[in-house]
């Protein structure tokens, strides 16, 4: 593994974090020499596609040739900083990108601010933390890649430095954060010391087999099992803080008002991505079935089943009682992440399929209801009732109603067969609770998406002079790509035993394949 | 000797605990945001301190007590000798990272609480009213 690069490495997957914060640095310092907003604004979005193109390159070579592998200045696995791709990573990864590709877009439209090149730095160097922690293999290095992420995810909150408000919200939130970055470093450490390593697969395999040899790392060291559950306790307090679950939910419902919209819709179809991804990372592939601290596995579950269940509930109610239509929108994004954690706390392949393809479901579906009420509020405000400055725009009218059928859950769309997956894996697993919270659920936040469309409606008097609703040409475009993917999503879902089989099988190899993730160890000389 | 080592370790280790569990009380209730602050980096540099305590080794009975990486050119007798009472880098090299992220965070933190105080003209969050 020294002498040269392996064929299981692509330079590419280590290249692409760097790179997005390369040109990020890069940005900042043109932003000193550049005047023209249009620069910042093409640099940006040309390099969010070039990502774009990557992580499709990616996926289709995790898919293809299975786990892809990029150590950092050659140093082999469990020596160096590893990036490690499976269909997990990749599948995320896309989505990520091209959620940030969007909003990337409508940022154009969107941003007639002053600071436009901060704006696309910060969004850059967001884009650079998610992939990173998306597509590292380094328990330490993904820490690294959450601050990275973090930091520009506060100081986009605070971005309208003029308003109290936004400078508020981004103190609640960077304090939370911080604490629960800390927690997340503690495991870090705690990992290095009982482990004797950072490597993800290293730790999978001697949570597996206690007594493995890899080269170049020392055994276990210490009571494993208890090292393992404070890794556990510690590390899932980042995971609902990133996925905005119960008792950390209340820093996305602070947050994404005072942020510019396209930063919201990051906020939803991003950053609680993140919470997932590494939630099914630590509870499948590092803590999985069959490992050393399987007794101890159920009761976390049951912990999250609980925070899942009441997050669901109290996000369905607390979206009824909002009178901002962005607090609606986190209200309603924590309803479903609540699912989502409902689903991956089964313990099961399904649950797993189910809540990755939710999470497809709901990051796509609540960016769109931003990318669409941005309009109205770029129009009349944030106010729910004054939603009907959207009458005019037909391409964001659509968009809503799209958003909010598939939030519900109406059938081409990918709503509706991710709560058909959700629905199956707790009767499978005989969760009668599951079933009943997820039906109430559903009821009870119609109500308050029916109230949105019932005012998307209505005819508003005082419109906003504002010159950008003269022309929303690139908001539309930005709608209705977002649009063709939800559909395509569904309708590929429904038609295409393949990507059925893709779904299940990410799942199923998630849950019970995970030598697979750490096969590698082994193979290198 | 080697009661009097562990018995520091163990006060070292408890006390980061305590630290740790104070600087969060401090995060949590106090209503200024300096003093949150404060409170937070005290947070920050327990984890570290726990960090560096990772790294700690009682040297073996019958080395020297200070490693030295023997000169060139080395015996396996010597590198022996050196790795046997060497302290392990890497927990250092974690801890370097954290620091400079953490000093990072810190700056912009700082920075939010100066706008906060130009906005409100005050750094309690108990007397803002939104």
């Amino acid at each position: 593994m020294n002498n040269a690069l392996s064929p299981l490495q692509d330079p590419l997957i280590g290249i692409t974090p760097l790179y997005l914060i390369a040109m990020a640095f890069l940005l900042t310092a043109l932003g000193l020499v550049i005047k023209d907003n249009r620069f910042f604004k093409a640099f940006a979005v040309t390099n969010i596609a070039i990502v774009l193109a990557i992580s499709t390159y990616v996926l289709w070579k995790a898919v293809k040739n299975g786990i892809q592998l990029y150590f950092f200045g050659g140093y082999p696995a469990p020596l160096g900083i590893t990036y490690e791709i499976d269909e997990l990573n990749a599948l995320l990864g896309l989505l990520a990108t091209s959620i940030m590709f969007l909003s990337g877009i409508y940022s154009i439209w969107y941003m007639k601010y002053p600071r436009v090149y901060l704006y696309y730095t910060l969004m850059l160097a967001l884009l650079a933390g998610s992939l990173g922690c998306l597509y590292t293999g380094d328990y330490f290095n993904f820490f690294v890649m959450l601050e990275v992420l973090s930091l520009s995810a506060y100081a986009l909150v605070a971005y309208f430095r003029d308003s109290p408000r936004s400078i508020e919200a981004a103190i609640r939130f960077a304090f939370i954060g911080i604490v629960s970055s800390g927690f997340y470093l503690l495991s870090a450490f705690i990992a290095y010391a009982s482990y004797g390593t950072l490597t993800m697969a290293d730790i999978a395999l001697k949570a597996r087999h206690l007594d493995a040899t890899v080269p170049l790392s020392g055994g276990v060291v210490g009571n494993i099992v208890m090292a393992s559950a404070m890794m556990i306790a510690l590390a899932t307090w980042t995971w609902t803080f990133k996925a905005a679950i119960f008792p950390n939910y209340f820093w996305l419902p602070d947050a994404v008002p005072e942020a510019p919209t396209p930063i919201s819709a990051i906020f939803v179809g991003v950053i609680d991505l993140i919470g997932v991804y590494g939630a099914i990372r630590m509870f499948y592939t590092l803590f999985g079935q069959n490992t050393l601290i399987s007794h101890f596995r159920p009761y976390i579950f049951a912990v999250l089943q609980v925070l899942g269940a009441v997050s669901v509930i109290l996000g369905a109610l607390l979206l009824l009682i909002q009178e901002d239509i962005k607090k609606f929108i986190a209200y309603s994004t924590i309803s479903h992440l609540g699912l989502i954690f409902m689903a991956l706390s089964l313990d099961t392949a399904d649950g797993v399929s189910a809540s990755i393809l939710h999470t497809i479901s709901n990051s796509l579906a609540e960016s769109l209801l931003f990318y669409s009420a941005g309009i109205a509020i770029v129009a009349t405000g944030r106010s729910i009732d004054t939603l009907g400055a959207l009458r005019k725009y037909r391409v964001a009218l659509i968009g809503i109603i799209v958003a909010i059928l598939n939030l519900i859950g109406l059938p081409p769309l990918v709503g509706f067969w991710s709560k058909y997956l959700i629905f199956k894996a707790f009767l499978d697993t005989g969760r009668i609770y599951g079933v009943i919270v997820l039906v109430l659920a559903t009821g009870i936040s119609a109500i308050g998406y029916f109230r949105i469309l019932f005012n998307a409606f209505r005819t508003v008097d005082k419109v906003k002079e504002d010159p950008r609703l003269r022309n929303t040409a690139l908001a539309d475009i930005t709608i209705v790509l977002c649009i063709a993917t939800l559909i395509a999503v569904g309708l590929l879902y429904m038609l295409n035993p393949v990507v059925r089989e893709f779904i299940s099988g990410v799942g199923y190899r998630t849950v019970y394949e995970c030598k697979t993730y750490y096969e590698f160890l082994s193979s290198s000389p | 000797m080697n009661d009097l080592v562990y018995f520091l370790f163990i006060t070292v280790l408890v006390s980061m605990i305590i630290n740790t569990a104070i600087a969060l009380y401090g995060v949590f209730t106090k209503p200024s945001l300096v003093k949150k602050f404060i409170a937070l980096t005290i947070f920050s540099d327990s984890i570290n301190s726990f960090a560096i305590l990772i790294g700690f080794r009682r040297t073996p009975l019958g080395y020297s007590s200070i490693a030295v990486m023997p000169s060139l050119p080395q015996s396996p007798e010597d590198l022996k000798n050196f790795i046997n009472t060497a302290v392990d880098p890497l927990p250092q090299a974690l801890v370097l990272t954290a620091i400079v992220i953490g000093l990072a965070v810190n700056m912009f933190l700082v920075g939010l609480i100066i706008l906060f105080h130009r906005h409100y003209g005050t750094t309690s969050v108990k007397r803002v009213r939104i």
